[in-house]
């Protein structure tokens, strides 16, 4: 048979005809769908048992109770635990999503250390007994020489059991300081104490018995303290039947939430405090012992009858009735009067500080219900605990190491401001954190601790808390090998320097001890996650009973302190009659340019120490700034001749810095909000370790704040 | 798999501005709730995908005289001449008749974008990238909603494998109709200043049906006529001029 | 070399000089596949459209592509229905322009959605309400249609009329020719109105929103017709172009100026429809859900200024000038005013498209800009560089103006 070209088209022409009666290209074309919708780069989703385990949010000091849904173990969703006794558990943004940090892109595989201090020094992995082998031989140097600097240890979460560890290292160690970080929110409790005649206990905030809270700046609304108590007492004010007054400079989210809003001049808090003192004064609103308990009270007043309203008032900005208003409301009901800022924006200057928190005093705190109230210190393993200083007010480089216990947390502060306090060579600076963060450029080995939910936590009572509090989270997530416990890491240094180690060796056992503790003491009641009635300390047969109902994610609550007297005080403190003079003067000079005020959200100021996931809001929504953004009023954006999202540059005596501009009304007129925003999913390690954003360009001053810098502005 | 729940439904929201602080709750814990991925490094907020979105809205006055609230918009549920049902060419957009819920499914989806053209409330969503997590993560995504590919259009559904959850549990039960607490969609649950009201619409004796009545309640675009399910309210003068107007610039 | 090709009685430059016009035009068209290729590989993040500005420059070329290939149909609506043998001259040229201009935009489209892959879906789970549908439907109906009309023009190619079978189907396909012509006017009048009525339908987007005649709303209509003026327009240009470059006279005058005429007529009418179509936007439909016509006007630099340049500048004008026999005599007029129409047409898809997204619907929205990427600029580009090569090629060895013989040898 001959075969023609014919034929082959024949064949091939009814080969298709034929193919089209068969499964194949029905099969083809349904298997082609199906691979566009499960292709391989959508990933399986977990299967297994799903369980419900109880827990504490590991990311900031509130440390809101939390249930977490879990797959195999793994946690797979977080929520909050509605009207719990203890801690009013509603998570916020950056909790919902807390079980996600441990696979964050930029968390450290393994210890590192720098090459060099120089500019071309590079990050090196090193294995965990070459960084002691060439930690331990400084850390023996530092101690021997006393030109070489103190040792010191910033503890940006004091108060947890682990604190103690770190005080008891150091106390092995002559001239050591123990560092906590300079912007607290409860910074002012800390310059009250200080105000002491006589020592003093730990105070908080009563909010629960309080009518009117005067806020000078604290963002109580916007993270503050436990976010969810905050909200409850004071965002619905028509229910609480409290008042919060917000004194800022601009419109933030607290002050919209906020029953009034006093927009002041930035820098004359210390005068608008001053001014309501004298309306107090002169109207005789104040409670007549004080005249006994204050030390300074004739000084005082007379300092305060300089502060008439009316000239205030064209300091700051707020009409003379308001401000006397103001303090007939403060003063006429009990009341709060807390200063504090944004948690990026740092302490407040001290002069300011001590004359708002003597408000307070004036008020006839903190014997006073309603106001600021003494509290119980917490049940303690040691005694002997080391004073806190806060990083601003150590002295000008007298640090020659330092060992930083979590990289940020809840507040930022500019690595300036670390480097002014360390010894002219730099010193020595260890960073324990499981991620890398703007801070880890400033470190010369970094240690990879457990990442949150991997690692034994602790919740110590959250700042500004009326009564102490504890609980205690267990790990969720396997630790990695790689990963080195701050215990740990401890008990190799002291063994480094042959000082030995001493006591419990793990995490667990630490917190175990606090647990002990409480339960000796037999004091407060251990609350279940369930929200089931509380149990008191005291039933607890044994220690073991107790430290189950700590795993169980139970929070013990102190009893209420007993009322104590009120002890003397001095109203100004160590405040000079020239500190007191300058305290008053507004921030914004005439015809000065612009003032850069950086901006953050507690505990998502670093990249590392949040979720991915967070980018939708800090990345692809308006809701919040991110490292690059900065806010300014369309008014001043107007007469620079910027428009809404465009780039510019802004350029301070520290340097410059690239930022897209965006324009908010709620923002006074010449100020530039700069956000210390997270790059929430950075993938590139180096980009988000070397760029600390707006602190990098922000002017420390001498008193080491750092709210305000002047820059100037120019389109990019 | 629906047999007992019948019941018609006309599932809705009640978003109380005045509540709102803008916390972003509700954003994150819808994205961990729908295994939405992070962003991609070069995403922005034009880019992104966030089923709910939280968005200020300033009164315009000039600063000390400004307000803004924020804005939770949500797929707002059309109900008439839905507009992204009608548009569709391949019937990936649905409105389910027993619930009012309006459905996206993305494997059907073409990626024309045709349907977000037509939402007016902007409130969905396409996938520029592909979506990933990092290393590990995706152990911890939620079972329940499946991860959707790159080149589709995604928005919220009212967090429907709750609702599917919620429905095997009445059906395990023997009962007809779900319990309404057992269907709570995400941002309801996470919400801290509880803004939002989630209930059906169509039981008069609902919260919700019973809070949408009051007379500062309003809906966005109302005059369009899609006779959306989510409702907002504000005691502020300014935002309910503001939304009745419809003055945009 | 490549003689034995080109038609008999043609002149058509040398080889070498005709690769030296094709090669800048394949690597043109080359770049563009890179950015093609980018886009179906690694996802549409590298355009500049996002979930705001769903829809960018591919969308209007889409439009604005299929609008000017309107040509095709109605240049075969005159010559098969009408029976207007001028149109017969322009008719070979046309379908070639259409051809590119369909399948360009098919292309273009394939590249655009986010899954092609799923394409067919459109076709299994058709919802019959959408206007993309039937733009879907129609839009590959037609283009079946125009590559069906194209094959006998190549088929004519001296070289393969040497194989007696495709001289027979040639034969066979040119009987049939009125029928597809009748078919491809429906057809092509069917998704001329349905993109219409893409962004008429839009109740969501207050700017494009228009009353419904019938089932369609006004844009439908809006649409069909102003792409039957613009289509003989486009025709003109092109062939005006084409004489340009080629530096031969490829139709007499009389044809071109019967396509002027014929465009003419049409868009006057269409301008007339417009206007009454615009007036009742403005005093009723827009009104009704809330928004003041003149507040789209407002925003951005869309100002009212638009809507005189593309109704008045770009309509009224290029109207009367093409309707009036005197300025239409004037082979520089005839043109500019063709030029214009196809202008004035374009400048309504734009408005259509990127003005509708750009406004706001939200109180809280803002005027959004969009500038497309260098990937969507780039693809455009090669559908451009396609058109012109497919041209080139067709230009070189097939009949596209039967008259060039005559004028030659005349």
């Amino acid at each position: 048979m001959k075969l023609t070209r014919r034929d082959v088209l024949r064949f091939a022409g009814g080969s298709v005809l034929g193919a089209l009666f068969t499964p194949i290209p029905w099969k083809l074309l349904d298997d082609s769908s199906i691979w566009t919708q499960n292709w391989s780069l959508i990933p399986p989703l977990p299967r297994g048992p799903i369980t419900t385990k109880f827990t504490h949010c590991p990311l900031c000091s509130a440390g809101c109770t939390a249930k977490a849904r879990c797959v195999n173990g793994v946690p797979v969703g977080l929520s909050g635990v509605p009207n719990l006794a203890t801690r009013n558990g509603m998570l916020c943004a950056v909790g919902l999503a807390a079980h996600h940090v441990a696979y964050h892109p930029l968390r450290l595989s393994g210890p590192q250390a720098f090459t060099g201090k120089d500019d071309g020094s590079v990050l090196m992995p090193v294995t965990l007994d070459a960084l002691l082998a060439s930690l331990g031989p400084k850390l023996r140097a530092v101690m021997s020489s006393a030109s070489a600097g103190a040792v010191a240890v910033l503890d940006q979460r004091p108060g947890r059991a682990m604190s103690r560890r770190y005080q008891k290292f150091l106390s092995g160690i002559p001239g050591s300081m123990y560092v906590v970080s300079p912007s607290r929110e409860d910074g002012m409790l800390g310059t009250l104490r200080a105000l002491s005649g006589s020592p003093c206990g730990p105070m908080g905030f009563d909010f629960e018995n309080t009518k009117t809270v005067l806020s000078v700046g604290a963002p109580l609304l916007d993270g503050w303290g436990v976010p969810e108590r905050m909200q409850v007492l004071f965002a619905d004010t028509s229910a609480s039947g409290k008042t919060l007054m917000q004194i800022e400079s601009s419109q933030s989210r607290t002050a919209r939430g906020a029953t009034t809003w006093l927009p002041v001049v930035p820098g004359t808090e210390a005068a608008l405090a001053l001014s309501f003192a004298n309306v107090i004064f002169r109207e005789g609103l104040y409670p007549k012992e004080i005249e006994r308990t204050i030390t300074d009270f004739p000084r005082y007043r007379e300092l305060v009858l300089r502060y008439h309203p009316h000239p205030i008032s064209a300091l700051t900005g707020v009409s003379p009735d308001t401000i006397v208003d103001t303090a007939r409301k403060i003063a006429g009901s009990p009341s709060i009067v807390i200063a504090g800022a944004d948690p990026a924006r740092g302490p407040l200057e001290k002069s300011t500080e001590i004359l708002v928190a003597g408000l307070n005093l004036l008020l006839g705190a903190p014997a006073r219900s309603g106001g600021i109230t003494l509290r119980r210190e917490m049940p303690d393993v040691d005694a002997g605990a080391m004073p806190e200083t806060p990083l601003h007010r150590v002295p000008d480089h007298s640090i020659g190491l330092l060992i930083m216990d979590g990289a940020e947390y809840g507040e930022s502060f500019p690595t300036s401001l670390l480097k002014r306090k360390m010894v002219a060579d730099g010193g020595t600076v260890v960073l324990l954190s499981p991620h890398l963060s703007a801070r880890s450029a400033s470190a010369d080995y970094l240690i990879p601790t457990p990442s949150p939910f991997e690692s034994w936590e602790e919740h110590p009572t959250p700042p500004g808390a009326a009564a102490a509090s504890f609980s205690v989270s267990a790990p969720l997530l396997a630790p990695r090998e790689t990963s080195v416990d701050a215990v740990r890491f401890l008990g190799l240094l002291s063994e480094a320097i042959g000082t030995g180690t001493e006591g419990s060796t793990s995490p667990e056992a630490v917190l175990r001890q606090r647990s002990d503790a409480i339960q000796s003491a037999g004091r407060g009641t251990v609350y279940a996650p369930d929200g089931a009635e509380g149990k008191p300390v005291s039933a607890f047969s044994n220690g073991d009973e107790a430290w189950q109902a700590f795993l169980d994610g139970g929070c013990w609550v102190d009893e209420p302190a007993a009322p104590a007297r009120s002890g003397r005080f001095s109203i100004l403190g160590t405040l000079t009659d020239d500190e007191l003079a300058t305290a008053a003067r507004p921030r914004q000079r005439e015809g000065a340019a612009i003032t850069l005020t950086p901006t953050g959200v507690r505990a998502a100021m670093s990249s590392g120490s949040i979720s991915p996931i967070l980018s939708k809001i800090f990345q692809e929504s308006d809701l919040r700034g991110n490292s690059g953004t900065a806010l300014i009023n369309p008014t001043t954006a107007s007469q620079l001749g910027i428009q809404d999202g465009s780039a510019a540059v802004v350029r301070s005596r520290k340097g410059t810095l690239q930022v897209r501009l965006m324009l908010d009304p709620a923002v006074r007129p010449g100020l530039l909000q700069a956000a210390v925003g997270p790059w929430p999913n950075g993938t590139s390690g180096t980009e988000t370790m070397d760029n600390e954003g707006v602190l990098a360009i922000c002017e420390v001053q001498e008193d080491g704040t750092w709210r305000f810098t002047d820059v100037t502005i120019e389109k990019a | 798999m629906d047999q007992g729940t019948q019941k018609k439904s006309r599932y809705g929201m009640l978003i109380d501005l005045d509540r709102c602080n803008g916390c972003g709750a509700c954003m994150v814990a819808c994205a961990v709730e729908h295994n939405v991925a992070p962003a991609e490094h070069k995403a922005t907020a034009r880019t992104g995908v966030t089923w709910l979105r939280v968005a200020p809205m300033s009164n315009g006055g000039e600063f000390p005289a400004t307000d803004t609230i924020y804005v939770p918009m949500p797929c707002q549920q059309c109900e008439k001449d839905t507009p992204c049902v009608a548009v569709c060419p391949q019937n990936a957009v649905d409105v389910d008749p027993a619930t009012g819920i309006v459905g996206q499914v993305p494997q059907r989806c073409l990626g024309c974008r045709y349907c977000m053209t037509a939402c007016p409330y902007h409130a969905r969503y396409f996938d520029w990238w592909d979506p990933q997590w990092p290393k590990g993560m995706e152990q911890a995504l939620n079972p329940d909603v499946a991860p959707r590919m790159r080149g589709v259009v995604e928005k919220c559904n009212f967090c429907h494998a709750r609702l599917h959850t919620a429905r095997t549990k009445a059906a395990a039960e023997g009962r007809e109709s779900i319990n309404p607490a057992d269907y709570v969609p995400a941002c309801v649950e996470v919400c801290p200043s509880k803004a939002i009201v989630f209930g059906d619409l169509e039981d008069a004796t609902s919260e919700l049906a019973q809070a949408v009545k009051h007379p500062h309640v309003f809906r966005f675009l109302e005059k369009l006529g899609t006779e959306s399910k989510v409702y907002y309210r504000s005691d502020k003068q300014w935002v309910l001029d503001k939304a009745k107007s419809l003055q945009t610039v | 070399m490549d003689k034995q090709f080109i038609p008999r009685g043609l002149r058509r430059t040398t080889f070498g000089k005709f690769m030296a016009w094709m090669i800048p035009w394949i690597l043109v068209l080359g770049f563009g596949l890179y950015a093609i290729y980018l886009c179906l590989a690694e996802g549409l993040f590298h355009t500049n459209m996002d979930n705001r500005f769903a829809f960018g420059l591919w969308i209007y070329l889409d439009l604005t592509v299929i609008a000017l290939g309107a040509g095709a149909f109605f240049t075969g609506f005159l010559l098969y229905i009408l029976r207007r043998e001028e149109a017969r001259a322009v008719i070979n040229s046309a379908v070639v322009l259409g051809l590119i201009c369909y399948s360009g935009a098919v292309a273009v489209l394939m590249v655009d959605v986010g899954q092609p892959l799923r394409a067919w879906f459109t076709f299994w789970h058709p919802n019959t309400h959408s206007m993309l549908t039937e733009v879907t439907f129609c839009l590959t109906a037609y283009l079946t249609v125009l590559l069906i009309e194209y094959v006998p023009i190549v088929l004519k190619n001296r070289k393969l009329r040497q194989i007696p079978r495709f001289l027979v189907f040639e034969f066979q396909l040119h009987k049939i020719m009125p029928v597809l012509a009748g078919v491809g006017t429906f057809l092509s009048f069917f998704h001329q109105g349905s993109l219409g009525g893409l962004y008429g339908v839009l109740q969501g987007r207050p700017f494009a929103f228009r009353e419904a005649l019938g089932i369609w709303p006004s844009t439908f209509f809006l649409f069909v017709l102003s792409a039957a003026a613009a289509g003989p327009s486009f025709v003109l240009v092109m062939t005006a172009l084409v004489q340009g470059i080629s530096k031969k006279k490829l139709v007499k005058p009389e044809v071109l100026q019967f396509l002027g005429r014929i465009s003419g007529s049409l868009l006057l009418v269409y301008i007339l429809v417009k206007a009454i179509d615009t007036l009742v936007w403005m005093n009723y439909t827009s009104p009704m859900v809330g928004f003041s016509a003149f507040e789209f006007y407002n925003a951005g630099s869309f100002g009212t200024w638009i809507l005189v340049l593309e109704v008045v500048v770009l309509g009224l004008v290029p109207a009367l000038l093409l309707v009036n026999g005197h300025m239409r005599a004037r082979p520089l007029v005839l043109l500019g005013a063709a030029l214009m129409t196809c202008c004035g047409v374009m400048l309504n898809r734009f408005v259509m498209t990127i003005q509708t997204l750009a406004l706001p619907t939200l109180p809280f929205d803002a005027v959004l800009s969009y500038m497309p990427s260098w990937e969507e600029v780039a693809t455009f580009v090669a559908v451009l560089a396609y058109g012109v090569l497919l041209y080139s090629l067709s230009f070189r060895y097939l009949t596209l103006f039967p008259q060039e013989k005559d004028i030659r040898q005349s």
